[in-house]
C-alpha cells in the first residue's frame, strides 16, 4: 500500500495519519521500534518496510507545490521518519493559487519525477495492491494534482487499486477559496471515474461533530486532523491486525461497492472522545456500538435530508475493536433486525457486516469497545447534489472563469466544466436510483429524476 | 473326590491366574468339609456302630453348597469364562440367601479379586499389565483391531507414524474389554482406569526425558513421586478386604485419578504451553491468519487446482514457507509446528483427462475434490503430551474443517478478483454485476458465519471454560466440545460417512456454482454479452436463485427446533434485508 499525500489538507492529514500508526505499532517519531514493542501480531510491513539499518519507514510520497506544510513536518519531531527521497515540492513553491486548472497542468509537468518516486516504490513493495491518496478536493493541488495523479495512477497501474481519503469543503462557513465549486467539481469527476473507493470526510460534518459532540468551541484543523486519522488508521486496522478477514484492501472494499460508480463511502465512529476528556468513561457494549453507528449525528458526512426519496444503505460494514464477546455479535445484529435501524436496498441482498479487529496492544483507551462504520449509503447524493447547486450558481454567474481560461485546458472552451457537471450529475442520478427496486434495470441515458 | 473333579475340568478350561485362584478359593472354602469328613472319618473307626443317618446328617448340609459349586463349574467349562468373567460369575450368584453359601462365594471372590488387585496396582502405578491369559478388564488391543480402530489414522500419518511410534503406540494401545468388565464395576469407572494407566505410559514415554535412555525405568515414577508408596499402600489395604468394597474401590481410583489429572493439568497447561499452541491451532487449521492463507492461496492456486503429483507437497510447503516470510511471522516455534502433505492420487487414466469426464461428473462431484483443494492435509505437530487433545481423530477433523474453510476463502478471493477486474470497465452487464454482488454476499456472510458465529463464538467458550479448571479432564472435555459443536455447526459432522449433511450439501452447490460463474464470467466481455453468454448468464442466475429458496427453507425449517439455534444465525446473516425469502 503506497499513500500519496497531496497538497496543504492532504499532507496535514497524511502527517497526523502516520504519527498514529506510529503510535499503535510502537515506532517512534525517528522510525525505530520502540522497546516495548514485542507483541509482534501486526503487520507492520503494510505501510512501512524495513531500511537496511532496521529504520521502519513510511511507503508513504509527499507531495506539495508550496512548501509551508511539509517544512513543518520536517521540522517535527518525525522529520527523520519517512525517506527524504520521496518528499517532492515544486521548485518554484508558489503553489496552485486554489486553482484546480493550475494543479492539474503543474502535476502534468513534473509527472516524470513524480513517477520516478512511485515506480520505486512500487517496486520497493513485495505484492502491491494499490495507492491510498489523501487530499482535500477544494483547494488546488490536492484537487488539481490529485486529480491528474488520479487518471496518471488508472493508467499506469491499471491492476491497482486507488482508494482516496478526500477531504469536502465545509459548507457551514464562508470559504476563501471563490473557484471551490468549480474545484470540488473537476476534482469529483476524476474521482467517480478513476478512483475505485473514495472515503468522504466532510468538513462540514467533522466540525460539527468536533463542537457538538466532543463540546470544542473553535476546532482547530489539528483537532479536525485527529478525527480524520483516527477514521484512517481504524479503517486499515483489519489490513494491519489480520484475523480472519478483510486482510486486503479488495476484501475490504468490494463487499461494500456493488457497482463500479457507487464508490463513495460514508464514516462513522464511536465512541468519540477528546484527549482532554478521557473521564467520561460510558459503559460500551457491541449493541452500543453497532447501535450508535447507525445514528446520523456520529456520522462523518452530513447530509442533507432529502424528501423525494428513500434514502437507504447499499452495504456496511462495522469494524469493532475491543473485548468483544463475538455472541454478541448476532444478538446485535438481530436486535438492529427487529427494530428496523437500517434500511436497505430494496434490489439485492445487504447487511451489516461485522469484522473484529484486535487493538494496538500499546495505546491505552477508556473504551472497552469501539467501533468504525463504512457505509455506502445512497444519501452521499446529497452531497454531491450541493456541491453541483454551488457550481450552477457561480457558473450562471460566469464568475471566476479568468483564471482558469488562463490554462491549457480552458484556453479554447469550458467543455471540461460541463462534462464534469454531466458526470457528477449522473452519479447523483445513480445514487438515487439506488434508492428503488428498479435500479437493476435503470437507464443511464434515459432521462429520469 | 471333588479335589478329582477340580483336577479334571482344569484341563477343560483355559489355562490362567484367575482360574487358579478361583480354584484356590474353592479349595479353601471346602476345608470345612474335609475336617468334617476327617472328623466323621474317626467317630466311624472310633466307633463301628456308628448309624448311617449320622454321616447322612452331617453331609447331607453341604449338598446345596456342592450344587452351587457346580453350577459354577459347568457354567465356566461350557461358557469358557476365564479372567475378569469368573468374577462376573461369582457375582452373579453371590446373593443366595443361605448364610454359608455367601461365606464360601465371598471366599472364593476374595481369592480371585487378590489376583485382580495386583493386576490392578501394577496398571495403575506403573502403566504396566503382565497379563499373559489375556484376563484383565483392560487389555492391548491386537493388531487387526487396531487396524480396524485406527484405518483413518493410519491413512494420514504415514509420515508420523514413523517418527513417534514409540511414543504413540504404547499408551493408544490399550483399550477397556467391555465384555471382561464385572458389572459391579461402572464403565466410566473402568475407563478411569484405564485413562491412569495410559497417563503413566505416557509419561514412562516423556520425550523430553528420553534422552537419557538408561533413565527410562525410573521415570515410571515420575506420576505419582512420593505418593507412590502412600496409594501402594491404599490398594493393598483394599485387596485385603474379604469383601469387595466398591465404594472404597470408587473412592480410591478418584483419588488417583485427581492426582494423574492435576499433574496432566500442569504438564499440558504449564509446560506445553496449551492454550498457545490451541491458538496455533485456530490460526493456521481454523484460519485465524486470514492473511497468511490471502498469501498462501494467491501463491498455490495454480499448484492446487491441478490434480496432485509427488511433487505438490513439496511445491506448496514452499508456497507455505514464502508466505510465511511474506507475513513476517517470527514465531519460530509456529512455523516449525506447521507443514502441509498433498498425497498424490495413484495414477489413473481417469484423471489424465478430467476435462472430458468433468462434464459427465459435473452434477455428481465437485471436481476439486479431486485436485489439490480437495486432498491437502495440514500436519501439526503435537506438543508433547498434547496429543491426549490433538489425537489422531481431531486432527483428522480440523482437517476436514480446513479444506473447508480453505474453499471458502479460495472462492471467495476469486469472487474479489473478479470485482477489480469488474471496477475497470466502464460498461458493463448490471446482470452480470449483479450476480457477482450476490455471490459476493453470500460468500462474505457465509465465511463471517463460520469463522465469526462458530470458530469464534465456540473459541471464546471453551477459552473460559478451560480457564477455570484445574482439571485435565475438563480441559479435554473442554476442546472436544468445541472441535465437536464447531463440526456440527459448520455442517460438516459426518461427511466421512457418505449421509451429507442437507445444508453441506447446499453450500457445496452454491461454492461451484461460485465457480462455474467465475470461469465464465472471466471469459465475457463484461461490457458487451453474446446472447449465448446471456444464456449462460441467466441460467447460473437461475440455479442461484433456486439454490437460496432451498437453503432458506431447509434452514427457516429447522431452526426453530432447539438444537436449530446455529441455523438462524446463518439465516441472519444471509438473509438480513428479507432478500432472498422475499423473492419466494
Amino acid at each position: 500500500m503506497i499513500t500519496l499525500q497531496l497538497g496543504q489538507c492532504g499532507n496535514q492529514i497524511g502527517f497526523e495519519f502516520w504519527k498514529r500508526l506510529c503510535a499503535e505499532h510502537g515506532i517512534n517519531p525517528e522510525g525505530i521500534l520502540e522497546d516495548y514493542a514485542t507483541e509482534g501480531m501486526d503487520r507492520k510491513d503494510v505501510f512501512f518496510y524495513q531500511s537496511d539499518d532496521e529504520h521502519y519507514i513510511p511507503r508513504a510520497v509527499l507531495l506539495d507545490l508550496e512548501p509551508r506544510v511539509i517544512h513543518t513536518i520536517m521540522n517535527s519531531p518525525y522529520s527523520k521518519l519517512y525517506n527524504p527521497e520521496n518528499i517532492y515540492l515544486s521548485k518554484h513553491g508558489g503553489g496552485a493559487g486554489n486553482n484546480w486548472a493550475s494543479g492539474y497542468h503543474q502535476g502534468e509537468k513534473l509527472q516524470e519525477e513524480i513517477f520516478d518516486i512511485l515506480d520505486r516504490e512500487a517496486d520497493g513493495s513485495d505484492s502491491l495492491e494499490g495507492f491510498v491518496l489523501c487530499h482535500s478536493i477544494a483547494g488546488g493541488t490536492g484537487s488539481g494534482m490529485g486529480s491528474f495523479m488520479l487518471e496518471s495512477l488508472a493508467d499506469r497501474f491499471p491492476k491497482k487499486l486507488i482508494e482516496t481519503y478526500s477531504v469536502f469543503p465545509n459548507q457551514d462557513e464562508i470559504s476563501d477559496v471563490v473557484v471551490q465549486p468549480y474545484n470540488s467539481l473537476l476534482t469529483l469527476k476524476r474521482l467517480t471515474q478513476c478512483a475505485d473507493c473514495v472515503v468522504v470526510l466532510d468538513n462540514t460534518a467533522l466540525n460539527r461533530i468536533a463542537s457538538d459532540r466532543l463540546h470544542i468551541q473553535n476546532p482547530s484543523f489539528t483537532q479536525i486532523n485527529k478525527l480524520v486519522s483516527t477514521i484512517m488508521s481504524v479503517s486499515t486496522t483489519t489490513l494491519r491486525y489480520p484475523s480472519y478477514m478483510n486482510n486486503d484492501l479488495v476484501g475490504l472494499i468490494a463487499p461494500l461497492i456493488p457497482t463500479p460508480r457507487l464508490h463513495f463511502l460514508m464514516t462513522g465512529y464511536t465512541p468519540l472522545t477528546t484527549d482532554q476528556e478521557g473521564a467520561s468513561v460510558r459503559k460500551t457494549s457491541v449493541l452500543d456500538v453497532m447501535r450508535r453507528l447507525l445514528q446520523p449525528k456520529n456520522m462523518m458526512v452530513s447530509t442533507a435530508l432529502d424528501r423525494n426519496a428513500s434514502h437507504c444503505y447499499i452495504s456496511i460494514l462495522n469494524i469493532i475493536q475491543g473485548e468483544v464477546d463475538p455472541t454478541q455479535v448476532h444478538k446485535s445484529l438481530q436486535r438492529i433486525r427487529e427494530r428496523k435501524l437500517a434500511q436497505f436496498i430494496p434490489w439485492g441482498p445487504a447487511s451489516i457486516q461485522v469484522a473484529l479487529s484486535r487493538k494496538s496492544p500499546y495505546i491505552q483507551s477508556t473504551h472497552r469497545v469501539s467501533g468504525l462504520m463504512l457505509a455506502n449509503h445512497t444519501n452521499i447524493s446529497s452531497l454531491f447534489d450541493r456541491a453541483l447547486q454551488q457550481y450552477d450558481k457561480l457558473r450562471k454567474r460566469e464568475a471566476f472563469l479568468e483564471q482558469f481560461r488562463k490554462e491549457k485546458m480552458f484556453e479554447e472552451n469550458l467543455d471540461e466544466l460541463d462534462n464534469s457537471r454531466e458526470v457528477v450529475e449522473y452519479l447523483v442520478k445513480e445514487y438515487q436510483a439506488a434508492t428503488r427496486v428498479d435500479y437493476l434495470s435503470w437507464n443511464p441515458n434515459k432521462a429520469d429524476t | 473326590m471333588f479335589n478329582l473333579t477340580i483336577l479334571y475340568f482344569i484341563e477343560y478350561v483355559t489355562p490362567g491366574l484367575y482360574i487358579h485362584a478361583l480354584f484356590d478359593g474353592m479349595d479353601q472354602a471346602l476345608e470345612p468339609f474335609r475336617k468334617e469328613i476327617i472328623e466323621l472319618e474317626n467317630t466311624v473307626l472310633n466307633d463301628n456302630h456308628t448309624p448311617l443317618s449320622l454321616i447322612l446328617c452331617s453331609v447331607e448340609k453341604y449338598t446345596c453348597l456342592f450344587s452351587v459349586l457346580h453350577s459354577i463349574i459347568r457354567e465356566i467349562r461350557t461358557q469358557k469364562f476365564h479372567g475378569c468373567k469368573l468374577l462376573q460369575c461369582l457375582h452373579q450368584r453371590m446373593h443366595t440367601g443361605i448364610p454359608e453359601i455367601n461365606a464360601t462365594l465371598e471366599l472364593m471372590a476374595h481369592s480371585v479379586h487378590m489376583v485382580f488387585y495386583k493386576h490392578l496396582t501394577s496398571w495403575l502405578l506403573y502403566g504396566h499389565l503382565e497379563d499373559p491369559h489375556k484376563e484383565f478388564f483392560i487389555q492391548k488391543i491386537s493388531g487387526c483391531e487396531k487396524a480396524l480402530m485406527h484405518e483413518d489414522r493410519k491413512n494420514i500419518d504415514v509420515r508420523e507414524s514413523i517418527n513417534d511410534k514409540k511414543i504413540d503406540v504404547d499408551m493408544w494401545d490399550y483399550n477397556v474389554q467391555m465384555d471382561m468388565l464385572p458389572s459391579y464395576i461402572k464403565p466410566s469407572l473402568a475407563n478411569k482406569i484405564l485413562t491412569i494407566g495410559q497417563t503413566v505410559i505416557m509419561f514412562g514415554n516423556d520425550p523430553r526425558q528420553k534422552k537419557d535412555f538408561s533413565m527410562i525405568p525410573k521415570t515410571e515414577n515420575s506420576v505419582w513421586g512420593d505418593k507412590e508408596y502412600k496409594y501402594f499402600r491404599k490398594l493393598q489395604n483394599l485387596q485385603a478386604k474379604s469383601v469387595f468394597n466398591i465404594v472404597e474401590f470408587d473412592r480410591t481410583i478418584n483419588e488417583l485419578k485427581q492426582c494423574v489429572t492435576e499433574l496432566l493439568w500442569h504438564v499440558a497447561v504449564e509446560e506445553a504451553q496449551l492454550m498457545q499452541q490451541l491458538r496455533l491451532v485456530k490460526e493456521f487449521f481454523l484460519m485465524g491468519r486470514g492473511d497468511l492463507f490471502l498469501e498462501l492461496i494467491k501463491l498455490t492456486t495454480h499448484i492446487l487446482n491441478k490434480a496432485p503429483t509427488s511433487h505438490t507437497s513439496r511445491d506448496i510447503n514452499l508456497a507455505f514457507q514464502m508466505a510465511l516470510r511474506k507475513i513476517h511471522l517470527n514465531d519460530e516455534s509456529a512455523i516449525d509446528s506447521f507443514n502441509f502433505v498433498v498425497p498424490a492420487l495413484p495414477s489413473e487414466n481417469e484423471d489424465a483427462n478430467t476435462d472430458a469426464t468433468d462434464l459427465f461428473d459435473n452434477e455428481k462431484q465437485d471436481p476439486n475434490e479431486k485436485r489439490g483443494w480437495g486432498m491437502i492435509t495440514l500436519k501439526y505437530k503435537v506438543v508433547w503430551p498434547l496429543h491426549l487433545l490433538f489425537n489422531p481423530v481431531a486432527l483428522n477433523d480440523y482437517n476436514t474443517l480446513f479444506r473447508f474453510l480453505l474453499r471458502v476463502k479460495k472462492t471467495q478471493i476469486e469472487l474479489w478478483n473478479l470485482w477489480s477486474e469488474h471496477m475497470h470497465h466502464k460498461d458493463f452487464d448490471i446482470g452480470v454485476i449483479q450476480l457477482r454482488n450476490n455471490l459476493i454476499f453470500i460468500v462474505d456472510n457465509l465465511q463471517y458465519y463460520l469463522q465469526v458465529d462458530v470458530v469464534e463464538s465456540q473459541y471464546a467458550i471453551m477459552e473460559a471454560n478451560m480457564k477455570n479448571t484445574r482439571n485435565f479432564e475438563d480441559i479435554q472435555k473442554a476442546h472436544s466440545m468445541f472441535l465437536a459443536n464447531v463440526m456440527s455447526q459448520t455442517f460438516l459432522l459426518g461427511s466421512g460417512t457418505g449421509k451429507k449433511n442437507p445444508v453441506n450439501k447446499l453450500i457445496h452447490f452454491l461454492l461451484r456454482l461460485c465457480d462455474n460463474f467465475i470461469l465464465q464470467a472471466s471469459m465475457w466481455e463484461v461490457g458487451n454479452l453474446l446472447i449465448t453468454e446471456k444464456d449462460e448468464l441467466k441460467t447460473l442466475c437461475e440455479t442461484l436463485d433456486s439454490v437460496m429458496d432451498w437453503l432458506t427453507k431447509t434452514l427457516n425449517r429447522v431452526r426453530a427446533q432447539p438444537s436449530g439455534e446455529h441455523l438462524a444465525r446463518l439465516l441472519l446473516r444471509l438473509d438480513f434485508n428479507r432478500w432472498f425469502s422475499k423473492k419466494i
